[in-house]
């Protein structure tokens, strides 16, 4: 199999995951690229929420490896970092967008802060320079300036969401992980939400893993698409011949389950 | 002297769908397939609706996953097999060799018209105002009045989607067109712009595999044809 030249920014081999004797998931291996955007798909239980906390060193896997490769070139054992270490990637080359705001934001600190304490995490200083990347950053997520110092609970799902977004972009991370960015949002609302994300991260070339078990998002969004069921990945390949020709039973049992509008 | 480089090349391809939810159901689409596109051909696909043409298409640009033989494309120089490459090889040559316009728009929602169209371009590098101009020329090539430039077009009429759809894999001069169907729902205006699109296309050096049910259309297009016939059902 002919490989690209570039060198890949993520490498997972053999991952596995156990609850008791329940499988998290099991035997999950792939490469992600700089600029690459990965869909992880399957019904609740498949196991692709415990596979993203197990790439992003939320959880420690039971077995197998997660290699990162550091703005200096060289691979890291994610799992082997001390805890400070992973703390500091996870502030500046990673971000995680997690499905609920909730989980993602600050709600007792204003818009505005929730992004400028990333970049304070990171080493800004200079208060001017904060300000003008912070407003910068919300006009990009397209919210307006004047609501910069309103609190998050007084924002819309939506408006909560591309917050989130700016808050994670705001450090320029090289590796985003998308817990359902989009599924607890009106379709309306997520429309737009799904083409800031794909427009933001196409420009600025960032690498995305994105969790979902929404395929319309998956078409949207991604390059490159595993299915995932009982812990394991079924079939993966390129995003559109995996739901166009789709090879795998419970892969054509999936595509053929989405209802016509 | 002639180019005759080839720029596309399936070899013993063959493509069966297996319905694993209907019983396991095996069926047969075409079997020790052999083609060639060098620079400057057009091939027309010709054959009875079921025969396989559209699925060919789907299976050059790594849509479709045959079950045997390969696929070569110049993409860069080297010859590529799309049987076997790693999908992010695909995107890479979906990125600067294989332009594609299918039968249906899958329009972005939300995603102005000229944006649309500009994708391609952007997706190679080329900056927004210079991307942005040669989608605004397109556009104006196939008669897409400017006051939808800015809309999504997803409230387009069928002829105008169609046409926004074509205005994209033209914008970024691809070495290879795949095109199904790009006439079907354009008016005899549209039509003969399209037309001379895919002749200049071909005069520039590309290498184009297209289906046209418009017998005037593929007069005025083709340099060759390859003939597709129905799988019969097996024993």
């Amino acid at each position: 199999m002919s490989m690209p030249r570039e060198e890949s920014l993520l490498e997972v081999r053999d991952l596995g995951k156990y609850f008791g004797r329940t499988v998290g998931c099991e035997s999950v291996s792939f490469d992600l690229w700089p600029g690459e955007v990965l869909g992880v798909v399957g019904e609740s239980g498949s196991g692709k929420s415990t596979l993203l906390k197990c790439l992003s060193a939320q959880t420690a896997p039971d077995r197998g490896i997660v290699r990162y490769r550091l703005r200096d070139e060289d691979l890291c054992d994610v799992h082997a970092l001390s805890e400070a270490r992973q703390r500091m990637l996870m502030r500046t080359d990673w971000g995680i967008v997690h499905q609920n705001p909730r989980d993602g934001l600050r709600f007792g600190i204003s818009a505005g802060a929730n992004v400028g304490e990333r970049l304070i995490a990171v080493g800004a200083r200079h208060y001017g320079n904060i300000r003008t990347e912070v407003t910068d950053w919300l006009q990009r997520v397209e919210m307006e300036q004047s609501r910069m110092d309103d609190l998050p609970g007084t924002f819309s799902g939506g408006m909560q969401q591309r917050l989130q977004i700016a808050r994670n972009l705001v450090t320029q991370p090289r590796l985003v992980f998308m817990d359902e960015p989009t599924s607890g949002l009106d379709v309306s609302v997520q429309a737009r939400l799904l083409d800031l994300i794909r427009t933001l991260v196409g420009t600025l070339r960032i690498a995305c893993i994105v969790v979902t078990h929404d395929l319309g998002v998956v078409r949207l969004l991604t390059h490159r698409l595993m299915v995932m069921r009982g812990g394991r990945v079924v079939e993966q390949g390129l995003t559109d011949q995996v739901l166009d020709d789709p090879q795998h039973p419970y892969t054509q049992l999936l595509v053929s389950s989405i209802l016509p509008v | 002297m002639e180019d005759r480089t080839i720029l596309l090349q399936a070899t013993g391809l063959a493509k069966t769908f297996t319905l694993h939810n209907q019983g396991g159901i095996r069926l047969p689409v075409f079997d020790a397939l052999d083609m060639a596109v060098c620079a400057g051909d057009c091939l027309a696909l010709v054959g009875p609706s079921g025969a396989g043409k559209s699925s060919l298409i789907r299976c050059l640009y790594g849509n479709y996953l045959p079950q045997r033989g390969s696929i070569h494309v110049r993409h860069r120089e080297a010859l590529v097999d799309i049987a076997a490459v790693h999908p992010q090889m695909i995107v890479e040559i979906r990125r600067h060799t294989i332009g594609f316009v299918s039968q249906f728009l899958r329009a972005i929602p939300r995603v102005p018209a000229i944006d649309v169209v500009a994708e391609p371009l952007l997706a190679r590098g080329v900056d927004a105002a210079s991307a942005r101009d040669a989608a605004a020329a397109v556009l104006a090539r196939l008669n897409i009045p400017r006051r939808l430039w800015n809309l999504a077009p997803a409230t387009f009429s069928g002829g105008e989607q169609q046409r926004v759809n074509i205005a994209r894999s033209f914008v970024a001069d691809f070495p290879v067109l795949l095109l199904d169907e790009p006439t079907a729902s354009l008016d005899p205006d549209n039509r003969n712009v399209v037309i001379d699109m895919i002749v200049e296309a071909r005069d520039r050096g590309a290498g184009v595999v297209g289906i046209f049910h418009d017998v005037e259309v593929r007069r005025a297009v083709a340099t060759g044809e390859v003939r597709m016939n129905v799988e019969r059902d097996a024993a």
